[in-house]
């Protein structure tokens, strides 16, 4: 009995970006409700007919009705597909919330909510055993039940679950243990898992699949999703990573090197995709440069920043650099190079106001780079 | 640079060209005179170093204009660099410069000749010649360089102090860190600006703060909400559970069927209680018709026994009050004839006291008549003194006017006497009769008042005249004492009377009379205090009153008193006989009355017992119903008892109550529970959609985000701030440490002269090289505090200084004073020549003074003023 479904979860549907400006969070949201079209795709050239939501559809209980029915939509949109959601801990499944509300609505005929711990025959001999959360943490198994429920002898045996398997190396979100056995005990030929944001085994059959959409500068391989074939009862599931996402999120740590800053850094960016718009990169910045230097990165930054969909860095973490010719930019004698000088001595000293003084260096010649800049400028 | 010789023409105040030549390029003094024109060879000197030839400048013209018309043409010799020049200008008419190269033939003219020049002053600090400068008057002002003549020193002097000129892109950076650091915060408190970005991000960042925590408590508030949903939807659900339902129901069905046997046992029993009641009242109506019965032939017995027994009473009676009656009778009579007496005697009385009354009146008028008598005999009296006081001349006050008239005649005699020659004779025996006087013999013994003109005779002797002096007092006195006289004999004529010995005893009698008359009245005032009339009166009515016949009594008043007395106790006495004779017989009528309505009484009763039992069967009849009756009634009273015992106490009938009441209750909150939940639970579903539509989660997500974003912004301008703010610290850092690098040199060079003038001194110069104050041995005293010789020493010290940095550093320039040192005292000023002396080691000293002897002792080249031809 051969069957084939594809394995997604955490949507959060609703998630908003605030950290990032309007335009930007705007074009996050969508892309996450355009996942629902990618996964379908994604389904059907693998001959999939079920998707399975492994929780978190929504970012919250509380969201206006637009934002819930606009998934539905997007789903009733590929008829070709049966789509099975289950309540996770940012969507419970509680009285008078979201799932009840939709259950009590009309939904497209291809949407399946799974919000009762029973055995669900999705095909002739296809069960999915769905462990819904009805609270944002539960502190028991919400699984445990799998262990005693009732199929025919030879269904295939599906868990869809969320929560944090125990021993994953991991806290996820939900504060719900999950078995990290479970599939072996509950005789599941497949468990389904949400929570946890990037595609990752999570013990015997148990998978996560991750988020479609990356919401965040992790490396943990997000934006995926999982195609879960399972030729029978007992069978080993063979697995198949899919991408989903649009965006791709890059967290990079680069140090610099006091002589060559720029070049450190665009040795580091040379490792990731080339830049686009469909990037957005967090840059960690350490080590050290001189405030000729931190111009150079400053301006190395402002020309990358454009061609990225965002740019995050703390270039205000990199010290100073106060090594022999780092004042060259100041004059030689006068005023400027005094207070240059002094700045240095602070930064050398590493006292309290090493860092302040550091920065304040970089400002200085930042600021002197621009009078310069000024009086060549002059006729 | 030195000048050598200095040559004007058409200039000021010079009539004619001059020159001053020689000028040995030390200590050169021009002394002279006021007037002498020194000040316009220093404004000339001036202009020719430092104004274009081309200068129009109002108040050069109003200083070098020759007041006779005409160009200023000015020259003069100067020594820079070992070459010596000499400079030519013309101003304002046929304006030309020229320069030239003594010993050469390298010579400029206008524009060059200004450019050359500029490159020479230039090679000499610039500017810094102007330093040097003294004029009149300016000594008494501290040195207050300019910015570009203290440049022009920190320029100088750059050479030898590292760092000590900011540099222009010092300056730029420094200005751009002012400019920068103005946005974000007050430079002078380092806090946020107001309507700065750093002002505005902490404003946003801390109204975000708050949106954030609202939003975040909305979103928490929300939750709790979909949290009492689950619990109120649980509840509805236990509520709602038919099985919980039911045994509400039921539990109510039972304690009313409870209720309903108790109230239906209480029915019946109340029905069993009339009954009993009713049956019971009958049993009672028959026992009583037969105790009636029985009772009333018992009764009529009794009344036929009391009948006879009254009749016995009545006989008794009868005889009783008969003899009552004569008793009765019998005292009554005797009463009248005691009321008899006692009136006989109250007449005799009566008349007894009539007789005594008719006595006593006659003694009555009898006094009054001997008193009526006396009185008019004293009324009579009475007018007789009052006659004879009528009659009488002399009365008190007449009397005290003669006393008076009396005491002024021998007051005025004595005065006379006094003042009058007296006269005493005293006679010889043989002399007697033999003396007159005014023709009247005079006794011996005799004593005169010789008042007026006198003789005296003495016969056979002769006649002795004497004249007494004339005297107005004597006259005045004998004048008075004679009116006296004539008043006082008046007034004994108006009295009767000679002399005052008449008159008193005169007034003694009148006074004697008076008393009687006195004594007349008291006496007529105690016999007849209301006056004659009144006892006349009396009399009158007396005697109207014995006129009347007296009664005949031979007893007297006390004895028929004593006698009617006695009669009235025997009639009183008489009396209660009577009484109780009538009491007696009143109540034997009484008695027989009662007994005769009693036995009326007692026959109507007997009749109607008669009527009430007529016989016995009526009583057997009476006998056998009661029976009857007491058997319905006790199967009654089983009746009510039994179901009595069936009816639940007061207590359990009130636990049925209760029991009811709290089913009823508990049915009642349980529906309520119910309503509530359901309207609980429509509220927070309600509220819940709301919540939704409000996208409260996202509202908080953005929230965040923004505050993130805030923060960061804010961080960054707290940041920037700080680091502007080290920046500019920085640069004021620097800048003082390079002050006191600059100035040191300038102390050093100005030290040697410090020390000779004002010994155990400190100058205090500021960044521009201005003299600020002094600093005596710890003392601060800020220049303008100084006295006006003491600023005009320092002021030349300190030019003095600069001349000498200038000289050390290969750039000599002349240090010029005219008419300085003016307000020095003879030992300052001899310090300040050693000064110049000194100085003019180093540089050349120009000295123009109006003072000749003082600077006398300068010493130095003694200039010349000589005639110059152009």
């Amino acid at each position: 009995m051969a069957f084939t479904l594809l394995h997604t979860a955490d949507w959060q549907i609703g998630k908003q970006f605030g950290s990032f400006d309007a335009e930007v969070q705007g074009v996050l949201r969508d892309a996450r409700l355009g996942a629902i079209d990618r996964l379908a795709m994604a389904a059907e050239a693998a001959g999939a007919r079920h998707v399975l939501v492994a929780g978190d559809v929504y970012e919250a209980e509380t969201l206006p009705a637009k934002t819930v029915r606009q998934p539905l939509e997007k789903m009733r949109a590929h008829p070709s597909l049966s789509w099975h959601l289950l309540p996770g801990n940012h969507d419970p499944h509680r009285p008078g919330g979201l799932w009840e509300h939709l259950a009590s609505s009309t939904l497209p005929a291809n949407v399946d909510l799974m919000l009762a711990p029973d055995p669900i025959e999705i095909e002739t001999g296809i069960f999915v055993l769905p462990a819904p959360l009805r609270s944002k943490s539960t502190g028991s198994d919400p699984t445990a039940w799998m262990d005693r429920a009732e199929t025919p002898s030879g269904a295939l045996r599906i868990g869809l679950a969320h929560g944090s398997v125990r021993n994953f190396g991991h806290e996820g979100e939900a504060a719900t243990p999950i078995a990290e056995d479970r599939a072996l005990t509950a005789r599941l030929d497949y468990l389904a898992l949400g929570d946890w944001h990037g595609a990752r085994q999570a013990g015997p059959r148990a998978w996560y699949s991750g988020t479609p959409e990356p919401d965040r500068f992790l490396d943990n391989d997000a934006g995926m999703a999982l195609i879960v074939r399972l030729a029978g009862h007992g069978e080993a599931p063979a697995i198949e990573r899919v991408s989903t996402a649009r965006f791709s999120w890059h967290r990079l740590a680069v140090a610099l090197d006091a002589g060559e800053p720029v070049a450190a850094l665009d040795e580091a960016l040379a490792t990731l995709p080339a830049a686009s718009d469909r990037m957005l990169l967090e840059l960690r910045l350490s080590g050290a440069a001189t405030p000729a230097g931190h111009g150079a990165i400053a301006r190395r930054l402002a020309e990358l920043e454009p061609r990225l969909r965002a740019l995050d860095h703390d270039l205000d973490r990199v010290s100073i650099a106060t090594g022999s010719g780092s004042l060259d930019w100041a004059e030689s004698t006068g005023e400027l190079r005094l207070v240059a000088e002094r700045l240095q001595s602070m930064v050398a000293g590493r006292g309290s106001e090493a860092g302040k003084a550091g920065r304040a260096l970089a400002r200085l010649a930042a600021l002197a780079a621009g009078a310069e800049q000024s009086r060549q400028g002059e006729p | 640079m030195r000048i050598r010789a200095l040559r004007l023409a058409e200039t000021g105040c010079f009539r004619d060209a001059v020159a001053i030549e020689g000028l040995s390029g030390g200590l050169d003094v021009l002394a002279g005179a006021n007037e002498l024109g020194k000040s316009t060879l220093l404004r000339a000197l001036e202009a020719l170093l430092f104004e274009s030839y081309k200068t129009d400048k109002t108040t050069l013209k109003t200083t070098l204009q020759p007041y006779r018309g005409g160009a200023p043409m000015i020259e003069a010799d100067i020594e820079t660099a070992g070459s010596v020049w000499r400079l030519r200008k013309r101003f304002f008419q046929g304006k030309a410069a020229e320069l030239r190269r003594t010993g050469s033939n390298e010579l400029l003219r206008g524009s060059d000749a200004e450019q050359r020049l500029a490159e020479l002053l230039a090679g000499a600090a610039g500017g810094h010649a102007r330093l040097l400068w003294v004029g009149q008057q300016e000594g008494l002002s501290p040195v207050t360089p300019g910015e570009s003549e203290a440049a022009t020193i920190r320029s100088l002097l750059a050479r030898e102090v590292a760092a000590v000129t900011s540099g222009r892109l010092a300056e730029v950076v420094r200005g751009a860190v002012a400019t920068e650091l103005a946005k974000l915060a007050t430079p002078s408190n380092g806090r946020p600006k107001t309507g700065g970005p750093w002002k505005q991000a902490l404003e946003e960042s801390a109204a975000l703060e708050a949106s954030t925590a609202e939003a975040r408590r909305a979103l928490a508030d929300a939750e709790g909400r979909l949290e009492r949903l689950a619990s109120a939807r649980a509840r509805r659900q236990d509520l709602a559970d038919p099985f919980v339902r039911s045994r509400h129901t039921q539990e109510t069905a039972a304690a009313v069927q409870a209720l309903e046997a108790a109230r239906e046992a209480g029915e019946k029993a109340r029905i069993a209680e009339a009954d009993w009641s009713r049956l019971e009242a009958a049993r009672k109506t028959t026992a009583d018709a037969l105790a009636r019965h029985t009772a009333s032939t018992l009764e009529r017995d009794r009344l036929a026994g009391e009948a006879r027994a009254a009749a016995d009473q009545i006989q008794r009676a009868a005889a009783t009050l008969a003899q009552a009656a004569r008793t009765a009778e019998l005292g009554a009579a005797t009463l009248a004839e005691l009321q008899a007496g006692e009136q006989t005697a109250r007449v005799r009385l009566e008349r007894a006291r009539r007789r005594s009354e008719i006595e006593r009146a006659q003694r009555e008028r009898t006094e009054l008549a001997g008193r009526l008598t006396e009185i008019r005999a004293l009324v009579a009296a009475a007018g007789s003194a009052r006659a004879e006081l009528a009659s009488f001349t002399i009365d008190d006050r007449l009397m005290r006017r003669i006393e008076t008239e009396g005491r002024s005649i021998a007051t005025l005699e004595a005065r006379l006497a006094a003042a009058s020659t007296r006269v005493e004779i005293a006679l010889d025996p043989a002399g007697a009769g033999r003396l007159t006087i005014d023709g009247s013999i005079v006794a011996d013994g005799a004593e005169l008042l010789a008042t007026g003109p006198m003789t005296i005779s003495i016969a056979g002797i002769g006649r002795i005249r004497l004249e007494p002096g004339t005297s107005g007092e004597i006259d005045e006195l004998a004048g008075d004492l004679a009116a006296h006289r004539s008043t006082h004999r008046d007034l004994l004529e108006r009295s009767g009377v000679s002399d005052e010995a008449g008159a008193n005893e005169l007034l003694a009698v009148r006074r004697e009379v008076e008393s009687g008359l006195m004594r007349t009245e008291s006496r007529l005032a105690a016999l007849a205090p209301e006056g004659e009339s009144a006892i006349a009166a009396r009399i009158a009515a007396l005697d109207a009153l014995a006129s009347a016949a007296a009664p005949q009594e031979d007893q007297s008043i006390a004895e028929l008193a004593t006698h009617a007395a006695g009669i009235e106790l025997e009639r009183r006495a008489g009396e209660r006989t009577a009484a109780a004779a009538a009491a007696a017989l009143n109540d034997a009528q009484l008695q027989v009355r009662e007994l005769e309505a009693g036995g009326r009484e007692r026959e109507r009763r007997i009749a109607e017992l008669a009527a009430i039992a007529p016989g016995r069967d009526l009583a057997d009849r009476l006998a056998s119903a009661l029976t009857a009756a007491e058997a319905a009634a006790n199967e009654a009273r089983r009746s009510l008892e039994a179901w009595r015992e069936r009816l639940p106490s007061p207590e359990a009938a009130a636990a049925l109550a209760r029991r009811l009441d709290q089913a009823k209750a508990s049915e009642a909150r349980f529906a309520h529970d119910l309503n509530a939940t359901e309207g609980e639970i429509g509220k927070l579903e309600a509220t819940l959609e709301r919540d939704k539509e409000s996208d409260l989660a996202s509202r908080l997500s953005e929230l965040e985000g923004r505050l993130e974003r805030a923060r960061r912004r804010l961080a960054r301008h707290e940041q920037a701030a700080a680091e502007l703010m080290l920046i500019r610290d920085m640069f004021e850092a620097v800048r003082g440490d390079s002050r006191a690098s600059t100035l040191a040199p300038v102390m050093a060079a100005l030290e040697p002269y410090l020390h000779l003038v004002l010994p155990q001194a400190r100058l205090d110069l500021d960044a521009r090289f201005a003299a600020g104050g002094l600093d005596r041995q710890g003392l601060q005293e800020p220049i303008e505090r100084l006295s006006g010789g003491t600023r005009e020493q320092i002021a030349v010290l300190v030019r003095l200084g600069l001349a000498r940095l200038f000289a050390q550093k290969g750039m000599p320039a002349p240090l010029i004073l005219d008419d300085a040192l003016v307000y020095s005292d003879d030992e300052r000023i001899e310090r300040a020549f050693e000064a110049l002396r000194l100085a003019a080691r180093h540089h050349q000293v120009i000295v123009f003074t109006c003072r000749t002897r003082t600077f006398a002792a300068l010493g130095g080249t003694r200039l010349q003023l000589g005639p110059w031809s152009p």
